[in-house]
């Protein structure tokens, strides 16, 4: 054999990690003469004999050959490090993998990418956050997210939903992951990214190993929410020691769930309270403030709805009293309001301005 | 000598006429009851015997047969004391006929021989007068309920001896004077008072609305919010029963046993808040003992159901029949018992399992996956019965403290009372009375919507991420606000307001 790429697939087909991978092609200096010299023992050493006898089976160019077709035929495509369309960022990375499976749009792979994470258990707070911001954050850039259910979710959703691009980083081979129906629904947004073959079934070291990639493929890291222990401070750190910035939304000091943003903060992490903060800091344009609301049009009713929700959001019965309407007046102006697009209506009875 | 005896039994909240049978026979000496019995309609040959014995009579060492007859229902309650021991003293020949067989007799007797209360008397009275009976014997307990029935003498004793003294004519009685339903009505106060409410304008609003169309109502809101509260001024704002409705009602108390005695009629729509933890019988009523459950004692009333979502489904699912149709039928192997209970639903829950979901000051602690779990228990037909939805927010320390008193419940009565002669004009002949009843046909007759509304409420939907459920929810809710603003028609802004009670249909609570 002599393509120097069906060698490198061979390679990563069988289970090599990219750690090991990246040394082999410095030892030996191309995976041909990995191939071509498989033989020796230290190289079964090396490998560890579950991979080593994975390799040995394949080592055949015919069978190489028809395991990159059924990758086709599932529309994976296979990218390697020496490819044109690699991401420059993910290249001069730590451990840059050197072989990618991707799936989708690989388009993507070429904008300009934001990372955005948390904890699996979110509470509301971190919904919110990753729900909203997401989708300010989805109009500039790339969402790079994990597939696990709660922050990493809500923002690949709503970025999704907000007409956004997604890239999702998986800890599992392509063909295991079944993408939830939002994402299928918006293939066309939606890129997969895996680094290990097909059929490799998620196991704990993996989440961190791939947690690497986030830092690796973005300009920057948004932590939404996470515990002292979770996923998401790994990634962090992995982003921190790739020299990516790294923003964490703080929350409060009593929530068990937003002790491990506050640390990072405490360490150096970016405070960002705004969607605002972020494109600031990565140099980018503050979005437009919101056009003013006409105030000449508005009745004079309004007008003091208006300036009195100003200062913040009020309670229905501060407003009526304010206003010294039956709270039946107050509630058909409210409405009408709403309806213009002045005011929104929050929880609990609250009322606000409406944003953006 | 054979005795027979008038009594009656108790089937649904109707009564039914029983005739108890005594005869006397040589043999071992003993008393036997047929005629399906229960435990305590059994035990009642102890009661009597003593009875009798402290009451001056003797009890000859005889076997007596008692036949409650028709024989093949089964007879529950201890209220068959009184006729037994007359039809026993008559077959020994102690006390001769005397009006004894047109008589009805009800009571439960002790072992001294003193009269005691019994339920169900008020259904009992008024199907003895519908057979045309003239005279009935009712224990001194029960006396009140027993006067506001009319067209039969309903006399009142304490005691087994009273009762044979006034039969063979020792002594005189009149019978219960009969008292007017509409004067009962006159000067009872509702437990809770609107006006005792801080704050809460919204909500008050809501209540007013809800209780002028009689829709059901959704309170969501922290704990302390005063859901509770605002609950129990619901009665209060609800139009007078009529006295019709106050005597069914008072039937379905009386056969339940939770009617009190001083008062002997119910004359406040009644409010009734079952536990969570309410087993379904408790809740709809039948069991062993056929009695009326929960949802009938809210008939003509308020059924309020605190913290939703922490019922079981099947109890849930339980309300949509009488919800729909205002009647409970239970039925089991032996029989099938119709409950009426037409009854106001008012529920009130958090806005999550932690209760701080949207406050301003304090945090919510739960994942959204138990907020989302939290919500699917009231999704899709419960909430569908559901006309308004309304946010009750807690209330700061300045409004508790202040000493200003809100607009009280009279005069919410008041607009309300209006609006309900306008929609009793409105359905006249057509079986339902308020517009929460109203059908998908008579929804487009009298709900109908300029095209300037028209075009608001199709703004509101796209604009507030409403549900498709809330379209008709919205106009019936409208139409009571047009109502209660002395309005012809629907104007935009009834429809504006109307948009303020679908809470749950919007989007920021997904």
């Amino acid at each position: 054999m002599t393509d120097e790429r069906k060698a490198l697939f061979w390679l990563s087909d069988g289970g090599t990690s990219s750690d090991k991978l990246n040394k082999l092609l410095e030892i030996y200096g191309s995976a041909l003469e990995v191939y071509n010299g498989f033989s020796s023992g230290k190289l079964r050493e090396f490998l560890g004999e579950r991979v080593y006898s994975a390799l040995r089976a394949t080592r055949d160019e015919g069978e190489i050959d028809r395991r990159l077709r059924t990758l086709k035929a599932q529309g994976i495509r296979v990218l390697l490090r020496s490819s044109a369309d690699y991401p420059e960022l993910l290249r001069q990375s730590d451990t840059p993998p050197a072989v990618l499976y991707i799936k989708g749009n690989d388009k993507l792979l070429c904008t300009r990418c934001l990372s955005v994470v948390g904890t699996r258990r979110c509470t509301d707070y971190g919904k919110r956050v990753a729900t909203d911001w997401t989708a300010e954050l989805a109009t500039e850039f790339t969402i790079v997210t994990g597939h696990a259910t709660g922050i990493d979710t809500y923002a690949a959703k709503s970025a999704l939903a907000a007409g956004g691009k997604v890239i999702c980083l998986l800890a599992c081979g392509m063909d295991l992951f079944d993408p939830p129906p939002f994402m299928k629904e918006k293939a066309e947004n939606l890129l997969l990214v895996t680094e290990y073959p097909n059929g490799t079934h998620t196991e704990k070291f993996m989440y961190a190993e791939r947690n690497r990639l986030f830092g690796g493929l973005s300009e920057a890291v948004v932590i939404v929410e996470a515990a002292r222990k979770s996923g998401a401070l790994i990634t962090a750190d992995l982003a921190c020691k790739q020299n990516r910035t790294v923003f964490a939304v703080p929350g409060s000091v009593f929530s068990e769930r937003s002790a491990g943003v506050n640390e990072l903060i405490r360490n150096g992490a970016t405070a960002v309270t705004s969607v605002d903060d972020i494109f600031d800091d990565l140099g980018l344009e503050k979005r437009g403030e919101k056009e003013k609301t006409d105030l000449s049009s508005l009745s004079e009713e309004e007008r003091r709805v208006y300036e009195f929700l100003s200062d913040g959001a009020r309670r229905f019965d501060e407003i009526a009293d304010m206003l010294g309407v039956p709270p039946a007046q107050a509630a058909s102006l409210l409405s009408m309001m709403e309806l213009s697009g002045i005011i929104e209506k929050k929880m609990q009875n609250y009322y606000a301005l409406a944003q953006g | 000598m054979l005795a027979k005896i008038n009594s009656f039994g108790l089937q649904g909240i109707d009564g039914y006429s029983v005739s108890v049978e005594i005869d006397i026979n040589n043999g071992l000496p003993g008393m036997e009851i047929v005629g399906l019995p229960d435990k305590a309609t059994k035990e009642s040959k102890e009661r009597v015997h003593s009875a009798i014995k402290n009451s001056g009579f003797r009890l000859s060492p005889k076997r007596i047969t008692v036949n409650l007859a028709p024989a093949d229902t089964k007879k529950e309650g201890s209220h068959y004391d009184l006729p037994i021991a007359l039809g026993i003293l008559y077959a020994t020949e102690q006390i001769g006929e005397n009006g004894l067989f047109d008589t009805v007799f009800v009571g439960e007797l002790s072992l001294g021989g003193e009269l005691g209360k019994v339920n169900g008397v008020l259904p009992m009275i008024i199907a003895a007068k519908q057979l045309g009976l003239k005279r009935i014997v009712i224990p001194k307990a029960n006396e009140r309920e027993a006067s506001y029935v009319g067209g039969i003498s309903v006399y009142a004793f304490s005691s087994l001896r009273e009762v044979v003294d006034f039969l063979v004519g020792n002594k005189e009685a009149e019978p219960i004077a009969t008292k007017d339903v509409q004067a009962a009505f006159c000067g009872h106060v509702a437990a809770e008072n609107l006006k005792y409410v801080k704050g809460q304008y919204q909500a008050r609003r809501a209540m007013e609305i809800a209780a002028a169309g009689g829709h059901n109502i959704l309170m969501i809101g922290p704990p302390g919010g005063g859901k509770t509260m605002l609950a129990k001024c619901l009665p209060g704002i609800l139009p007078q029963m009529t006295a019709d409705e106050a005597l069914e009602t008072t039937k379905i108390h009386s056969v339940a046993g939770v009617l009190r005695s001083e008062d002997g009629i119910v004359t406040e729509r009644p409010f009734r808040s079952p536990h969570h933890t309410a087993s379904r019988v408790a809740l709809t009523g039948g069991g062993g003992s056929a009695k009326p459950g929960e949802i009938s004692l809210a008939h003509n009333g308020v059924l309020f159901l605190d913290e939703l979502p922490e019922y079981s489904r099947s109890t849930l699912e339980i309300l949509r029949q009488p919800l729909e149709d205002g009647k409970i039928v239970v039925s089991r192997a032996s029989r099938t018992v119709e409950y009426p209970s037409r009854f106001m639903l008012v529920a009130s829950m958090n806005p999550c399992p932690c209760g701080n979901r949207g406050s301003a000051t304090a945090e919510c602690t739960c994942t959204p996956a138990q907020i989302t779990k939290y919500l699917s228990k009231i999704s899709g037909p419960m909430l569908d019965r559901i006309d308004i939805h309304i946010e009750v927010g807690s209330v700061e320390y300045d409004e508790l403290s202040s000493t200003e008193e809100s607009e009280s419940s009279e005069a919410v009565k008041e607009r309300v009372d209006r609006a309900r002669e306008v929609q009793l004009k409105r359905f006249e002949g057509c079986g339902i009375y308020c517009n929460a009843g109203m059908s998908s046909a008579q929804i487009s007759k009298y709900c109908a919507i300029d095209e300037e509304t028209g075009q608001l409420l199709k703004r509101a939907f796209t604009r507030m991420g409403l549900s498709a459920r809330a379209y008709t929810r919205i106009l019936k809710v409208a139409r009571t606000i047009a109502d209660l603003d002395g309005s012809e028609d629907i104007k935009s802004k009834h429809v504006a307001e109307a948009l303020q009670y679908r809470s749950l249909d919007r989007s920021y609570w997904g």
